[in-house]
């Protein structure tokens, strides 16, 4: 299998806030690296720009942007050095040598490394509801690429749904957009994020941020419910209406208070897993926090229990993108600590400066992840008919019945229903299943669902011992 | 401009692309994917899955696996992730196993 012409030292997987300005750093180095990426161009999910050649984007804020246009500058820069693998997925990653099993035009190919950051982002966790898989419903994050992304409205109408700081961003993108929102509801109650205002302030543009799209909403009448959310999404073959009801503390609907909105796109966001895959297939060590998921365990400057391997940005804890892009830099930092090839002192004192910037953007996430954290009531949703894996359409009854004949862990569930066999491997509802397992058996302890090679669909053709340019 | 195209300045004056969807001629715009041109023509529950359930794009990133059309006799192809390209056929609904399970039902 051919190997691309050009040897960089490093490998980047994931060209988004994190793998950037670990390129960018690399560079200021004198280090070339391979930066690696599903997407055409760089920005990850969040910087994703559009395609399309330079149109106005009056919809989307200043700061989207900006953003953008600062990511795309980093990398054009310094693009002379960083050999781009765009439109380029990760297959695998064999634990014990340093290659990558890449699938690029259709074919395979391998990428040698002597040092490896993991900068692959994260991914909306999901909870399932009645109707949730009708066409219309998406994740916040889903409606937001088409939003500022691919330029095109998923329907005429939005209900936003979850909780956390995405909503009124959204919403907001959503009407700028042309759309009418016709609800934003917001789990959590508004006296409990004030309790974390102190530590809200530590990042007082994105504090700043929020109350702005708060006081958008309020000029444009689209209406915020805090201590709202779904109950059910109804349509025949798409998304038609929307049921919503109070929550209480703990997120339990009461139903005897719902309403029905119509709408033809309900925009859902729960929070968000990291994308932890290829760290667990690298066999590193790996650990549950409440607030993140399962994630990759990093040391301060984002080293992980092998060898020559960095994680930076979401796949090791949500925390963002301005996070993101301090902890690629780190990595780098890291990098050039160990290959021993400049002065340990001087890049310690540069990386301390930099945690220290990262110390109250982490107060700020951690706050809201505190307010946002999945609470009881939302595992409750789900009828005995609501589908649960919706690649296998396993249902919510099949699942609890499984339990009840003996399924202990996540393996368990697994061989009984089929759930997390299908097309995206758990993905979606790995999460989910974790949760009813440790409800209903009373355990902390699940076990883990074991991601395989390959990562991303391959076709058989692809494996075709042929060259390839890369 | 298209049905759900997001008003922009450039979005009247962009040079459209000729593609099919399920035979019939649509417009799309270089450089978006598959799934924002599907969009924008109006099209929404545009995959089926193994077990003949239709789906729309759900996650929009490439996790979720229920936007998956069939792009010029390539079955199971995510359409968030495909670029749009001249003369594009895209078959939504289309589901490879389903077809063979069919067929193969009908031998037994």
């Amino acid at each position: 299998m051919s190997e691309p012409k050009v040897h960089t030292p490093v490998a980047i997987i994931g060209a988004g806030p994190a793998g950037v300005a670990a390129a960018v750093r690399l560079n200021k180095a004198g280090i070339n690296c391979h930066l690696i990426d599903e997407h055409q161009n760089v920005g990850g999910a969040i910087y994703r720009n559009s395609k399309r050649a330079k149109p106005a984007l009056k919809h989307l804020d200043d700061d989207v942007k900006d953003g953008i246009a600062e990511i795309l500058e980093l990398y054009n820069s310094n693009k002379k050095n960083i050999e781009f693998l765009n439109n380029t997925q990760v297959l695998g990653a064999e634990a014990k040598n340093h290659k990558l099993l890449l699938l690029r035009e259709g074919r395979c190919i391998t990428l040698s490394y002597d040092f490896l950051i993991v900068c692959t982002g994260c991914h909306e966790k999901t909870i399932p509801f009645p109707g949730w898989t009708l066409a219309g419903v998406m994740t916040i994050g889903g409606l937001q690429l088409q939003l500022k992304s691919g330029l095109v409205k998923p329907g005429n109408h939005a209900v936003i749904a979850g909780t956390g700081p995405l909503l009124s961003l959204v919403a907001k993108q959503a009407h700028q957009a042309g759309m009418s929102v016709e609800s934003v509801l917001e789990a959590g109650r508004r006296l409990d994020l004030a309790k974390h205002t102190k530590d809200l302030l530590k990042n007082k543009p994105l504090m700043t941020k929020g109350i702005r799209y708060q006081a958008y909403m309020k000029r444009h009448n689209i209406p915020m419910h805090w201590g709202w959310g779904v109950v059910e999404a109804h349509g025949e073959k798409q998304l038609e209406a929307v049921t919503i009801a109070p929550y209480d503390k703990n997120w339990n609907p009461d139903r005897s208070k719902s309403k029905t909105v119509e709408t033809d796109v309900l925009g859902v966001s729960y929070g968000f897993l990291p994308r932890s895959q290829l760290t667990q297939i690298l066999g590193v060590r790996h650990e549950y926090d409440k607030f993140s998921g399962l994630r990759p365990v990093r040391d301060k400057l984002g080293r992980v229990s092998r060898h020559r391997t960095y994680v930076a940005g979401d796949t090791g804890g949500i925390n963002g993108s301005k996070v993101a892009a301090h902890q690629g830099t780190l990595a780098a930092i890291a990098i050039l600590i160990d290959s021993e090839l400049l002065s340990s002192d001087e890049l310690m004192a540069e990386a301390v400066e930099i945690q220290e910037k990262v110390a109250p953007l982490m107060a700020f996430s951690q706050a809201f992840e505190s307010f946002s954290a999945t609470r009881p009531g939302l595992l409750q949703l789900p009828k005995n008919d609501t589908i649960v894996c919706r690649c296998e359409q396993v249902t919510q009854q099949q699942v609890y019945d499984a339990i009840d004949k003996g399924a202990k862990d996540i393996t368990g569930l697994k061989m009984k229903t089929r759930v997390c066999m299908g097309d995206c491997q758990g993905k979606i509802c790995a999460a989910y299943c974790c949760d009813v397992l440790k409800q209903k058996t009373g355990q902390q302890d699940v076990g883990r669902l074991r991601p395989r090679f390959p990562l991303a669909p391959l076709p058989i053709g692809a494996t075709a011992n042929t060259e390839v340019e890369a | 401009m298209r049905g759900f195209d997001i008003a922009t300045e450039t979005t009247e004056a962009a040079e459209t692309i000729r593609v099919t969807v399920n035979g019939d001629e649509v417009h799309a715009i270089e450089g978006e994917t598959v799934l924002s041109t599907l969009i924008a023509n109006g099209y929404k529950d545009i995959s089926l899955n193994d077990h003949k359930k239709t789906q729309g794009a759900y996650c929009g990133m490439g996790i979720c696996h229920a936007c998956l059309v069939t792009i010029n006799g390539k079955a199971k192809q995510r359409a968030c992730l495909a670029l749009i390209q001249e003369n594009s056929h895209i078959e939504t609904q289309s589901n490879l196993f389903t077809t063979i399970m069919e067929v193969s039902n009908e031998r037994a």
